[in-house]
């Protein structure tokens, strides 16, 4: 059994929707504004356009840019993640990195040192991040079994949005306490392009660290120490993949809020089409995630246009039924 | 030409001192069996060997250089690993996973040479597996699985191919193909370690055996040499009758003897 | 046993007829007044004699809600519980049109009267609110100055409107709301001689206004929500660079609570802050023409 698509084919199609739905986002919003005047509004504004223009650089592009790049970092962890505790069940939002980074952006925000020291942001997510990926690699350890991996990432969730909703309703401002759903489901509703210029360099960043454990995962297919024999070394490949993940998928949440299930999904559904090798599920990831995320984001500005829908709900949708299948075929596989 | 050389090896798990003191060699050309009851450190000793696990004291020579000199791509070279644990984590097709071996010659971001694709034909060969080239690996029997991740090995064509019971699991026509690869790899200059559990496919198939008891090799040499009545009886605590038959040297187990003495 | 199911239906009886809630005929003014509602608590502080007024709510305090935040530290402050309420035993308590239904009617049960204020969303109403109270209080003649001197500003303001050019406001609030038809804010901005963008639209009540549709609108002058010392996600839209953009082309003026939420003079005084804001901006757009 060959792979169904050539590879290099695979990734220029994913390459091919995931720019399609960046134009489609570009092209949707609360305003219908016509193609051609949002292609030139954007490019090239005349005088008279400076509103559409504004509503097209400063509104539509920082969320079509936002989209593509938390979906890739979420598609691109999510891959990584499963490669490397050899779990068709982790991600970054199951095993509670979303939620940690999360609580360390609401500590950066609430308290008011994001508004002093802009990149606190960032980095008090990607502090919450590591935690939980450190946390839970260093419980999944030894055992590889798919109970204690997703125990860790319950537990670890759940003790993140139990301290973003305290750090909420402790907020002086009233507003505060009703902004769980934010944190916790996700939305790129009116991001703007410096959310966009202070996660951008952390994704970028983390996606390097994360392409650079491709060959290792490889490797651990056969196991820990076939890897190691074969020329890996391990505790590189840890530490590329815990960080790697924690500064992607940690700005991405700093600006977006936890936003689960991209990255479970995506990798499962393309892994037959590239043949199970780990290192080519990483390009494929990162496009697949983009656009799904994408296209959830597009779903969310279709289903319901003046509310704030919140992103965590459509990847809910789709992921949680998604979840429910993958866990009864693990169990039938080890029964 | 000495593939791999220990001295005085210690390895301590915890508070057990594993291995204690382990020296030996393999050469170029034979195929040295490591022989001993469950629990007496055959897989420490020999994944200590290859420094995945901590030394508590001892020296090794890889290919003639300390190991601890050696980068671990060079290390993977210079010797071939295949683990017990026959993992297989993602459905990857057979010829994929076999060419896993080829990983510690390839360039940084290299695609498969001449050189690769003939030697992951020829472990298929080797193994019997051509016909199961684009299988998911996961799909497999057990035994054919087995094959697989041992044509991994074999493609790697390293001077030195370290096994850790291979032939666990393993049809007896199976296990006997798979011995003769191994005698095939030494007749052509390389070398074979592997830890085996059947004593007389160790006894027939083996230029050498290390016997290990409690972590101590207690006996070194032909099988003819190592594999006595009287050792076996204080190693296994089995009463057995070892004999020059048909095809070779073999172990008949009679029954079972109180362990030392 | 008998006594308490004597008392019982006595208590009964009087309920009865507390029940059918007939205003009481012309009686002496109420001497233990307690106001549960932002609204009349700055109705009641400006109109009430010294002592007649016990207590306010909470919210009468907070910058962000009331005008009288400095003047309501003198009164104690409940927080409109009715049992809270109750203990003070107040013989008049005034709450708003939606205070929590089932506290006022807990207090009617109890035997206490309880009167009633709709928010206003007009400027006109607050003249008749304020003589209302007046009439409540037994203060007819502060209330009648007061009323007289707010309907004299309207009347200016209206004056001044009906001349004024057209410019467009636009107000934003946390979480893209903005004031339609129907809300003190609209009035206001209406008094000071600018049309509603909001209104034009067809937005009613408090509803959302997308950030597109705010920059499309184009409005003249921006007009943004106070915003609470600490931040929130809500708040940060005001803050956003488009809106920031807009705000640097068309000028902006922050609109707080204690002026919008309340129809009170302090919000005479908003009105005629945004009406010199429109002056200007008028000036500046016909400077560019």
């Amino acid at each position: 059994m060959s792979d169904p698509l050539p590879y290099p084919l695979l990734l220029a199609l994913l390459a091919a929707a995931a720019a399609a739905l960046f134009v489609a986002s570009l092209l949707t919003g609360s305003s219908g504004l016509g193609l051609a005047e949002s292609v030139q509004a954007l490019f090239a504004p005349e005088p008279g356009q400076q509103a559409v223009a504004l509503v097209m650089r400063e509104i539509r592009l920082p969320r079509a840019v936002l989209g593509l790049m938390v979906g890739a970092s979420l598609g691109l962890a999510g891959a990584v993640l499963q490669g490397y505790l050899r779990n068709p069940l982790a991600e970054p939002g199951l095993i509670g990195v979303s939620a940690s980074a999360s609580f360390g952006a609401v500590l950066a925000f609430y308290t008011g040192l994001a508004g002093a020291v802009a990149l606190a942001l960032p980095v008090m997510a990607l502090i919450g991040a590591l935690l939980a990926v450190g946390l839970v690699f260093a419980i999944a350890g030894r055992s590889r079994g798919s109970l204690t991996v997703i125990l860790a990432g319950i537990a670890v969730s759940s003790l993140a949005g139990a301290l973003v909703s305290l750090t909420l309703n402790l907020s002086p401002n009233p507003f505060a306490a009703y902004e769980m759903m934010f944190w916790l489901l996700g939305s790129l509703a009116d991001r703007s392009l410096q959310h966009v210029a202070l996660a951008a360099p952390f994704m970028l960043a983390g996606w390097l660290l994360l392409g650079l454990t491709a060959r290792g995962l490889d490797a651990l297919t056969l196991g820990e120490d076939a890897a190691a024999a074969l020329g890996v070394r391990l505790g590189r490949l840890r530490l590329l993949a815990v960080l790697g993940t924690a500064v992607a998928v940690g700005a991405a949440t700093a600006v977006a809020g936890a936003i689960g299930f991209v990255g479970l999904v995506v990798p499962h559904l393309l892994r037959p089409l590239v043949g199970g090798m780990p290192s080519r599920l990483l390009p494929a990831s990162a496009l697949g995630g983009a656009a799904l995320l994408l296209a959830a984001d597009l779903a969310v500005r279709l289903i319901a246009p003046d509310r704030d829908l919140k992103l965590g709900v459509v990847t809910a949708l789709i992921g949680a039924p998604f979840f429910v299948w993958l866990v009864l075929k693990t169990r039938r596989g080890l029964a | 030409m000495t593939l791999l050389q220990t001295e005085n090896l210690c390895v301590r798990l915890g508070e057990h001192a594993v291995v204690h003191r382990a020296s030996l060699t393999v050469g170029a050309g034979e195929v040295v069996g490591l022989i001993g009851p469950n629990g007496a450190g055959k897989t420490t000793l020999l994944r200590a060997a290859l420094g995945l696990i901590p030394l508590e004291g001892g020296a090794i020579w890889l290919g003639g250089d300390p190991l601890e000199a050696l980068a671990p791509a060079e290390r993977a070279r210079r010797a071939a690993w295949l683990p017990q644990e026959r993992e297989i984590a993602w459905p990857v097709a057979v010829e994929r996973l076999v060419a896993l071996g080829r990983m510690p010659h390839a360039r940084r971001l290299g695609q498969p040479t001449a050189a690769d694709r003939q030697a992951v034909a020829k472990a298929l060969a080797a193994m019997e597996i051509t016909h199961l080239a684009k299988r998911p690996a996961t799909w497999l029997s057990g035994g054919e699985r087995a094959r697989v991740l041992i044509a991994r090995a074999l493609a790697q064509e390293a001077p030195l191919l370290m096994a850790d019971e291979p032939a666990v699991s393993l049809d007896p026509g199976y296990q006997l193909g798979l011995m003769e690869v191994f005698r095939q790899q030494a007749l052509a200059g390389r070398g074979v370690l592997l830890s085996l559990h059947d004593l007389s496919l160790a006894a027939r198939w083996c230029d050498r055996l290390l016997l290990l008891h409690e972590g101590h090799i207690a006996a070194e040499g032909p099988p003819s040499a190592v594999l006595t009545a009287e050792r076996l009886r204080t190693v296994y605590g089995i009463a057995a009758e070892v004999a020059e038959g048909r095809g070779g040297l073999s172990v008949q187990v009679l029954g079972r003897t109180p362990a030392g003495g | 046993m008998r006594m308490a199911a004597t008392a019982g239906r006595w208590l009964l009886a009087v309920l009865l007829a507390l029940g059918f809630g007939t205003p009481l005929p012309a009686m002496a003014a109420p001497e233990r007044v307690v106001s549960v509602n932002v609204c009349t608590d700055q109705l009641a502080m400006l109109t009430a004699a010294p002592g007649q007024l016990i207590a306010v709510s909470h919210l009468a305090r907070d910058p962000y809600s009331s005008a009288m935040a400095g003047e309501a530290e003198g009164y104690a402050v409940t927080n409109g519980e009715a049992e809270a309420v109750f203990q003070l035993q107040p013989d008049l308590v005034l709450a708003g049109a939606y205070t929590t239904p089932v506290t006022v009617r807990l207090l009617e049960r109890l035997g206490v009267r309880v009167e009633r204020f709709a928010s206003a969303t007009t400027l006109s109403a607050i003249a008749g609110d304020l003589r209302r109270m007046g009439a409540l209080l037994g203060q007819e003649a502060e209330a009648e100055a007061l009323a007289e001197a707010t309907e004299r500003r309207v009347a200016a303001l209206q004056a001044e409107a009906r001349a004024a050019g057209a410019v467009s406001a636009a107000f934003l609030d946390a979480n893209s709301y903005t004031a339609g038809r129907g809300t003190l804010l609209h009035a206001m901005i209406e008094a000071a001689g600018m049309q509603n963008a909001a209104a034009e639209q067809g937005l009613t009540f408090t509803a959302r206004l997308p950030l597109e549709a705010l920059v499309l609108a184009k409005p003249d002058l921006l007009l943004l929500a106070q915003r609470y010392p600490n931040p929130s996600m809500g708040e940060a839209v005001l803050d956003h660079p488009a809106v920031r953009a807009l705000a640097s082309r068309t000028g902006s003026v922050e609109i707080g609570g204690a002026a919008s939420t309340c129809g009170t003079p302090a919000t005479l005084a908003a009105v005629e802050r945004l009406a010199a804001a429109r002056r200007a901006a008028a000036a500046m757009r016909s400077a560019d023409e």
